[in-house]
């Protein structure tokens, strides 16, 4: 009893509802725990701070990765889309990952209801400003109302609220986004109550404009495809009758740069009053012109923010100048001249924690119950915030209710990639996915994500009893396929063969002969394609494995610091004492980012005794 | 990681005889042979003490020096004795050493340690292990280049293309968001991988050059059994004899001797005895000689008045010949014999015995190692080294796998390949990190929308 009122209890709470917190509280929930959801302002669950859109290189592989595991982010993206775009169709199917623009308010409409319609579920608003932590679990949360909110695991998501601060010029505003206010009491309790390392980052938005004043004419149309793929293999078609929103292309001019030029020194960037770190993928425009003062001119695509909304999104022009600078460089910009800002860009600061303070479950190592996940691990983007709220409420679930935790794998998901790219290497920039990030690129394809991920989801618990049918009867078609095709013969040629050659792809097998296999989905056909081509890669890769497994471990190397491996890692290898590279691979817990590095030292040792 | 002793100094009576010493903890373990000597000394301080046995008697006196680890060549805790330059005092105290716990080093284990601690890069291992067995000034100084700035070899210059062009194919796959006049397309790739290729081809050539005249002037001594080779190999290396070492792998090791001139190192090397003969066995060692000769500078045939006919070999390089024993006839009947057998040749009558004709055939010598060695200045880029050969071979049958997909439009492919010629990169240079590909991407492109 605190102030005379219950404690409210649960298994599992989650603070946030940005895309991190909803996919944790859903994870949370559908594995069968009582999970709340806390977070500053119900109405606006799953808003979309930034970009209206979702996926995208590395982005949509993830969001496949979610969907694949049951989580929420591509189907509401697919039920809200107003334009879908396969990304990267000529450069090979590993990298290949879909791109949709959303309608923003839907999106959110729909994540609250999904929220809602599950019974183990619980919504409250509310500000979290402090922590009860008694030794090493943190017993309680406290709201801005005093209310005291216990449970056997946390998550926080708390993005970019923690101590935002809000830029424009040189006038700056407490806030979490525009609009809502910052998480200001928190920081405090996570640095001294929880010994939490915080640092600090920055990000920015461009202004939003008027559509209607805008001249359509000046700029180059980008249509979506046609027909539409959807992440979900559910989704049937665009929400609303019709055709999809197109994008426009235009672009900045010299008199933008002038502009910009002119007023560096009322930039918050470059007066040096703005300290933490972008993301540099994302840079602003200022940054553009000065890291690029050859260029003369920049794309802007300018991108829908919902069904029937007059506002619009010009992809970029972040900026984080004074609102009446902001005026003259919309109207240096072809098509812009007389467009209205509705609301002017900015930039944000906020707190993050540095993440190597956490483990490959995301848990705060030295605390048994207390997770974290997304933009609060130095992160950015919306995909990234929902992956690494996926493996935190799996392992905030798992940890609740006594089961062993998920450690995702680096070889063989990108949500893998990432946790174990934050823990082990920390981040000093805004991460970001990207391809080039997973060593595995050829087998982490966003077509096979279900193939890699949905088996381990079902073990969770995590998929409905439908989508585990629909899954196993797709494997099921999936190997009497392989084998119709391992028998088949076309041209005289066996056509295993013939479809490993990269000019040859899955509809020319099939011309003449409309078996099951032929009427299967589109991205099924990939799916089966792009394995049967990366097969013979895959496997050199497997044999050309540098290092033998029998190498043998010398006793001292395990004694040494080795450079890349954590100590914690080094204590469990310690431990397991391995007397080859092939026994080390064996030992649980350790990361392929060691065993890399293990490798690396047992080359180096090998070769420097050949010098 | 244990305790390590060695000798730094060559094995040969001189002044100073110094005594190294790495590894863990070192004052707790040999703190107590000193004396005097402080019970924690301080680091880089020379200590004027005796190394002194249990019973208190002295080995001797010397300069002892700590470093602390990791401020240290190796990273670890590291003791530098300072002695003097007699063979069976400086032996005495290893041993004595290594009855407290320290173990004899093997070949190389300091600089190996060294790695191990990032004190040194691969690379840099390798820079100063060249320095310290360069032939000549010239080769020297290039090794000390790269050792002082191992971005200077042009090994370390073939990385930051690697980087580049993992960068260009990082940018083509992740970053659709650029103008398409600035992406790269396929043909930028490929004619980016051909350039590096190129680059490799001719490193590799260079390289190859650069082994065979490795260990600088060459010089064979050739000829029948009992010729005198090494007798004669030994007036010339007799006092300044610094380095002889056999180098296994024939059928009889070659002796090998360096006889330093103000230009560089002339190197003999004493060779199997050549007769004429059958023997299957014995051919062999002609086989062996001549594969030796064709990477020597110079052969020196060695013939005497005992035998006089010349060896059953055909060599085609440069060559000199001697009559050694000329001792064994009186001036007239050498004059003589010279007439009849080489009429017009120049010869050089030797006797390994009372060194007569030496300084003849020794001053020809130098004339050659100084042509040789002047015209080889511009030594191999980077110096040759079997270990950079294998790399860079490595690295070019890696390569070349990569880029074949490529040609046929399978960019991720071709990446992939490019990914494995990265991890075996990696063995020489550590780790290319993310990070690093991604300032370069930033750097060179306007990324982000
Ligand atoms: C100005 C701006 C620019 C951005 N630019 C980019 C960009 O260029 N590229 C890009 O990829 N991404 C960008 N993003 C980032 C993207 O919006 C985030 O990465 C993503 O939304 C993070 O998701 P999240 O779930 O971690 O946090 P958020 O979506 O920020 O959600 C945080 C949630 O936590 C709640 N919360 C916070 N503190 C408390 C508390 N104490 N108690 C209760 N609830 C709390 C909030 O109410 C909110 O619901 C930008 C975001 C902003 C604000
Ligand atoms: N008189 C004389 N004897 C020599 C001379 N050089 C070598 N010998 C002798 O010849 C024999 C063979 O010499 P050695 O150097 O072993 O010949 P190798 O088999 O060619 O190496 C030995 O008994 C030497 O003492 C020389 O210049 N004069």
């Amino acid at each position: 009893m605190i102030g005379g009122r219950l404690v409210n209890s649960w298994d599992v709470v989650v603070v946030g509802g940005g895309h991190s917190g909803i996919e944790a509280a859903l994870a949370a929930c559908r594995m069968g725990l009582r999970t709340l959801m806390v977070t500053l302002n119900i109405d606006l669950i799953g808003q979309m701070s930034c970009n209206p859109s979702v996926g995208g290189i590395g982005k949509g592989h993830i969001v496949a990765e979610i969907e694949a595991m049951g989580g929420a982010m591509g189907r509401l993206a697919d039920m809200s889309g107003l334009q879908f775009r396969m990304l990267n169709t000529r450069k090979g199917y590993a990298v290949q990952a879909l791109r949709v623009q959303t309608d923003r308010y839907r999106y959110r409409d729909l994540a609250r209801r999904r929220l809602e319609s599950f019974p183990g579920l619980s919504l409250r608003q509310g500000e979290v400003v402090g922590v009860e932590r008694k030794g090493s679990r943190v017993e309680a949360l406290v709201l801005h109302d005093e209310t005291r909110i216990s449970a056997r695991s946390f998550v926080l998501t708390t993005g970019t609220f923690l101590s935002g601060i809000l830029h424009q010029g040189f006038s700056t505003l407490e806030g979490g986004r525009a609009g809502d206010r910052a998480s200001r009491r928190l920081s405090a309790p996570l640095s001294g109550e929880l010994g939490l390392q915080l640092g600090r980052l920055k990000t920015g938005t461009p202004p939003r404009l008027s559509g209607k004043t805008i001249d359509w004419s000046k700029m180059v149309i980008q249509p979506g495809d046609e027909p539409p793929s959807f992440f979900s293999g559910q989704t049937r078609g665009l929400f609303y009758e019709g055709g999809q929103i197109p994008c426009h292309l235009t672009r900045t001019t010299a008199r933008t740069s002038e502009i910009i030029r002119e007023n560096l020194d009322r930039s918050p960037l470059y007066s040096g009053k703005i300290k933490g770190i972008g993301p540099r993928y994302c840079p602003s425009i200022e940054d553009k012109i000065v890291k690029f003062p050859d260029r003369d001119s920049h794309h802007i695509f300018i991108e829908p923010e919902g069904l029937g909304i007059d506002e619009v999104y010009p992809n970029g022009i972040s900026t984080s100048l004074p609102v009446d600078v902001q005026e003259q460089i919309v109207g240096s910009i072809p098509g812009l001249e007389r467009a209205v800002i509705m609301r002017p860009g900015y930039a944000v600061e906020y707190d993050f924690v540095f993440p190597d303070q956490l483990d490959h479950g995301l848990k705060v190592r030295h605390l048994d119950n207390l997770f974290l996940a997304g933009q609060i691990n130095g992160t950015t983007g919306y995909e990234e915030a929902a992956g690494q709220g996926l493996v935190a409420g799996i392992n905030a679930a798992a940890c609740a209710s006594g089961s062993s935790p998920w450690y995702p794998d680096r070889s063989l998901s990108y949500l893998g990639v990432m946790v174990d790219d934050l823990v082990t290497q920390s981040v000093d920039e805004p991460y970001r996915m990207f391809t080039s990030r997973a060593e595995n690129r050829l087998s982490l394809r966003y077509h096979n994500a279900d193939m890699r991920l949905s088996p381990v989801a079902i073990e969770l618990g995590l998929l409905g009893e439908e989508e585990k049918q629909g899954f196993l009867r797709k494997m099921e078609e999936f190997s009497a396929g392989r084998a119709e095709v391992s028998r088949k013969v076309v041209g005289g040629k066996k056509a295993l063969d013939q479809l490993r050659r990269p000019e040859v792809s899955f509809d020319d097998l099939f011309e003449k002969d409309l078996s099951g296999m032929s009427s299967w989905p589109a991205s099924w056909k990939i799916a089966f394609e792009s394995e049967v081509k990366y097969e013979g890669y895959i496997q050199i890769h497997d044999s050309r494995s540098p290092l033998s497994g029998d190498t043998p471990i010398p006793g001292s190397v395990l004694e040494e610091m080795v450079p890349g491996i954590s100590n914690e890692m080094m204590l469990r290898l310690r431990r397991a004492n391995p007397k080859t590279f092939y026994e080390a691979l064996q030992v649980k817990g350790v990361s392929p980012g060691a065993l890399e590095a293990l490798r690396m030292r047992l080359k180096l040792q090998k070769l420097s005794h050949d010098i | 990681m244990d305790q390590i002793v060695a000798l730094a100094t060559p094995p040969l009576p001189g002044p100073l005889g110094i005594v190294r010493l790495s590894g863990p903890d070192l004052i707790a373990s040999f703190g107590k042979v000193f004396s005097p000597f402080p019970e924690s000394p301080t680091p880089r301080h020379a200590y004027l003490t005796c190394i002194v046995n249990p019973d208190g008697t002295p080995i001797d006196e010397g300069i002892v020096l700590f470093f602390r680890g990791p401020d240290s060549f190796t990273g670890e805790d590291v003791l530098e004795l300072q002695m003097h330059g007699n063979l069976h005092s400086l032996r005495q105290i290893q041993n004595f050493l290594v009855s407290l716990g320290a173990r004899p080093a093997k070949p190389g284990e300091f600089s190996y340690r060294a790695f191990l601690h990032q004190k040194m890069s691969l690379l840099k291992a390798e820079s100063l292990n060249r320095m310290i067995q360069a032939p000549s000034y010239q080769s020297y100084l290039q090794g000390l280049n790269h050792f002082l700035s191992p971005s200077a070899d042009p090994l370390s210059r073939l990385r930051d293309e690697l980087v580049s062009l993992l960068a260009h194919f990082y940018v083509m796959v992740d970053h659709l968001d650029l103008p398409e006049e600035e992406s790269p397309v396929l043909a930028d790739l490929l004619s980016r991988m051909d350039q590096l290729l190129l680059k490799l081809s001719l490193m590799v050539r260079d390289q190859k050059k650069g082994l065979k005249r490795r260990s600088g002037f060459t010089v064979a001594l050739v000829g029948h059994p009992n010729s005198g080779k090494s007798s004669l190999f030994n007036r010339i290396l007799g006092e300044t004899r610094a380095i002889v070492s056999t180098v296994p792998g024939t059928t009889r090791d070659v002796i090998e001797g360096r006889y330093p001139t103000s230009f560089g190192d002339v190197i003999f090397l004493d060779t199997a005895g050549i007769r004429t003969t059958d023997d299957p066995l014995e051919k062999e060692g002609i086989r062996m000689t001549r594969s030796l000769l064709k990477e020597t500078s110079l052969v020196v045939f060695l013939r005497t008045p005992e035998d006089p006919s010349p060896v059953s070999l055909v060599h085609r390089g440069e060559s000199i010949t001697v009559l050694n024993k000329s001792d064994l006839l009186s001036k007239a009947a050498l004059g003589e014999l010279i007439g009849k057998l080489f009429p017009g040749t120049s010869l050089y009558p030797v006797s390994s015995r009372t060194g007569k004709g030496l300084p003849d055939l020794l001053g020809a010598i130098e004339e050659r190692a100084r042509v040789y060695y002047e015209g080889n200045s511009q030594d191999v880029q980077g110096g040759a080294s079997r270990v950079r050969l294998d790399l860079l071979m490595r690295f070019q049958r890696s390569l070349r796998a990569a880029r074949i997909p490529l040609s046929g439009g399978q960019l991720l492919e071709s990446l992939h390949g490019l990914e494995q010629v990265r991890r075996e990169w990696e063995d020489l240079f550590g780790i290319v990190s993310h990070q690093e590909v991604y300032d370069r991407i930033f750097s060179t492109f306007c990324i982000g929308k």
